[in-house]
């Protein structure tokens, strides 16, 4: 699990009980103090890929932008009152395609310790929601992967008992991670959504650095599952690597083998997409993964396959998946 | 990797001066240099002011600047009797005490040294000089030579290492005790600036060689490629080998076709293009 060498701390963040308990965690990382996160993670010239060989930790509070309105009606699922907040900036995991290596300056993590104000926004966004007759969604491991990060801060737990006890709030828990032990020990609310993003055995080895393999993912799923949580399956991104419909069919197969189809709340397809300008700074800083530099098409300000590679991929696993799941709950990017 | 050492004094610089069997260079007029392997050494006199002049005039005649990684050691003053004389730091903050600006070099490579934030003063400071609250490293320079070797460097490319050989007492050091204290320290700096050959492989290199931007210059060339057609042959070409792991030897037949007019150059182009990029 993360083992930090140094700590950055602002001076405001100390007081915060979140704070202490990290640094009783990490006695031997090297205390900084610094004035605002941003002087540390805003820096410039800083080199993604270098840093992410010793990752620092950044505890910070955060002042305003508490929860913001997402832009694309959650990715298909179509929620009115859609939303997600940034409790972290950056993620344990280094996916060759994860867009934050271009968005973010620094590969650095941010923890945000003030989640009482996160909280309280929330509530007040909740009560203020535009569609009343709908939830709030609030997607909480939006840029990072929360659950990955549960061993060092139970955000994740947090936040789930956070939902449980707020009326008309959904929340959806993105991740990687295989490590639903740590938030096995609470019950199982309709509130939440606990959506697992899988690959196939050998994208995940490949190109999915530090993520635990497929099969530690599927253990974790199926025990969720059968504790009851509602959990999304994310087969998103697919990637156009060589013999992709194989592969990716046979991966469906195995996972709904494995997996009670009944049991599945809902599946969300896509595939490869990014932000151009991202990409544009991420090839620039490293040349040593094939699937960044695909001869991509650019639609937009976004880079994906080019269209008919797209709508061959979907069609082909949409295909696939409806074997199991039925058309009305897939929601699929193109 | 490219390294190079910028120290204050020229007592500073001597052991490395003999450790590394640096040789005299004129490179500059007024900033003495001296070259070597693996080191290049650069003394750039007292103040932050002198020590951004040489860090920068080095750095901005660096060809490879993605290559280099810049360490600036020498003696410090201590606000604190808690650390030891003689002692060797890793500075992680340096805090400019006329701006109070603070920098913060990426430290990415492992090593056991204590670390310690550090001030900047520009002038020399005694006991009643500093801010009470800071309990720290002070010297003269370090805040000149981040402000300048950030602007040509990323932040894990940039070191500073300090020697603790006063406690702003106003005692008097002189320069064969400034050398003593460098040369009892000299295996752990070894240390610390051998640990960034590791960095190298990390660092971002074209996968295009000199070979094969040759040829995609003579294409463009072949073709009169407007600059941005040029350009962006070449990220064709980034993805071939990358994606398809395909030698560009391929394209070398397209220099004996010629072209005549602009219609002609696009319809090669497309064609480069669909050798290059269609699965
Ligand atoms: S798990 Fe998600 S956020 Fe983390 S590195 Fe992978 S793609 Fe990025």
């Amino acid at each position: 699990m993360s083992k930090f060498s140094h700590i950055y701390i602002e001076d405001e963040a100390l007081g915060y009980p979140i704070s202490t308990r990290i640094l009783e965690r990490f006695p031997n990382a090297k205390r900084v103090w610094i004035g605002d996160y941003k002087e540390v993670f805003g820096r410039l010239n800083q080199h993604f890929q270098i840093q992410k060989r010793s990752v620092k930790l950044i505890l910070a509070v955060k002042k305003g932008g508490y929860l913001y309105r997402g832009s694309d009606f959650s990715q298909g699922f179509g929620y009115k009152n859609f939303y997600y907040n940034t409790l972290m900036l950056n993620c344990v995991y280094n996916c060759d395609y994860c867009y934050l290596q271009g968005m973010y300056p620094s590969a650095n993590m941010v923890l945000f310790v003030n989640l009482e104000d996160f909280f309280e926004a929330t509530r007040k966004a909740v009560a203020e929601r535009k569609y009343k007759s709908e939830p709030l969604y609030l997607s909480v491991s939006y840029n990072t992967d929360l659950l990955a990060f549960e061993s060092v801060v139970p955000y994740t737990a947090y936040w789930i008992e956070f939902a449980d006890a707020c009326d008309d709030l959904l929340i959806e828990v993105r991740t990687k991670s295989a490590n639903y032990k740590a938030i096995k020990h609470l019950k199982a609310t309709p509130r939440v959504i606990l959506a697992w993003t899988l690959s196939p055995r050998k994208v995940a080895e490949v190109y999915e650095k530090g993520a635990p393999s497929l099969d530690r993912r599927l253990e974790a799923i199926r025990e969720a599952m059968e504790d009851g949580w509602q959990v999304r399956l994310c087969f998103d991104p697919v990637l156009r690597i060589r013999n992709w419909n194989y592969v990716y069919t046979d991966f469906m197969e195995e996972v709904f083998r494995y997996l009670p189809v009944e049991k599945v709340y809902d599946v969300s397809l896509g595939v490869f997409r990014m932000n151009a300008d991202y990409l544009r700074r991420i090839r620039k800083l490293r040349q040593d993964s094939d699937i960044l530099f695909y001869p991509f098409e650019v639609r937009g300000d976004t880079v994906s396959y080019p269209l008919l590679h797209r709508k061959e991929m979907i069609s082909s696993l949409l295909e696939k998946l409806t074997q199991y799941i039925p058309e009305e709950r897939i929601a699929v990017w193109e | 990797m490219r390294k190079i050492i910028i120290t204050a004094l020229h007592a500073e610089a001597k052991p490395f001066i003999e450790f590394f069997n640096l040789k005299k260079s004129n490179l500059f007029a007024k900033i003495p240099f001296y070259s070597g392997e693996p080191v290049s050494l650069c003394v750039s006199g007292i103040g932050k002011m002198r020590s951004a002049i040489a860090t920068a005039s080095l750095l901005a005649q660096e060809k490879e600047p993605h290559n280099v990684v810049v360490f600036n050691i020498g003696i410090c003053g201590s606000t604190t009797k808690e650390v030891n004389l003689g002692e060797l730091f890793f500075v992680n903050k340096v805090i400019d005490h006329g701006s109070g600006r603070s920098y913060y070099p990426d430290i990415v490579i492992e090593h056991n040294l204590p670390e310690s934030q550090l001030m900047t003063f520009d002038k020399p400071v005694t006991q009643l000089d500093f801010p009470q609250e800071y309990k720290g490293l002070v010297d003269m320079e370090a805040s000149g030579f981040f402000e300048a070797a950030l602007t040509f460097l990323s932040p894990h490319q940039v070191v500073c290492l300090k020697i603790v050989s006063d406690f702003l007492e106003g005692e008097v050091i002189n320069k064969a005790k400034v050398s003593g204290l460098v040369e009892r320290n000299m295996e752990a700096i070894n240390g610390i600036i051998s640990s960034y050959d590791a960095l190298c492989s990390f660092l971002a290199t074209d996968v295009l060689d000199a070979n094969e931007h040759s040829l995609l210059e003579q294409l463009s060339m072949h073709f009169r490629l407007t600059f941005s057609q040029y350009h962006q042959l070449i990220e064709w070409a980034r993805s071939y080998k990358i994606h398809k792991k395909g030698s560009l030897e391929i394209l070398r037949q397209y220099l004996q076709y010629s072209v005549s007019d602009k219609r002609e150059r696009n319809n090669y182009l497309e064609k480069l293009r669909s050798l290059l990029l269609d699965e």
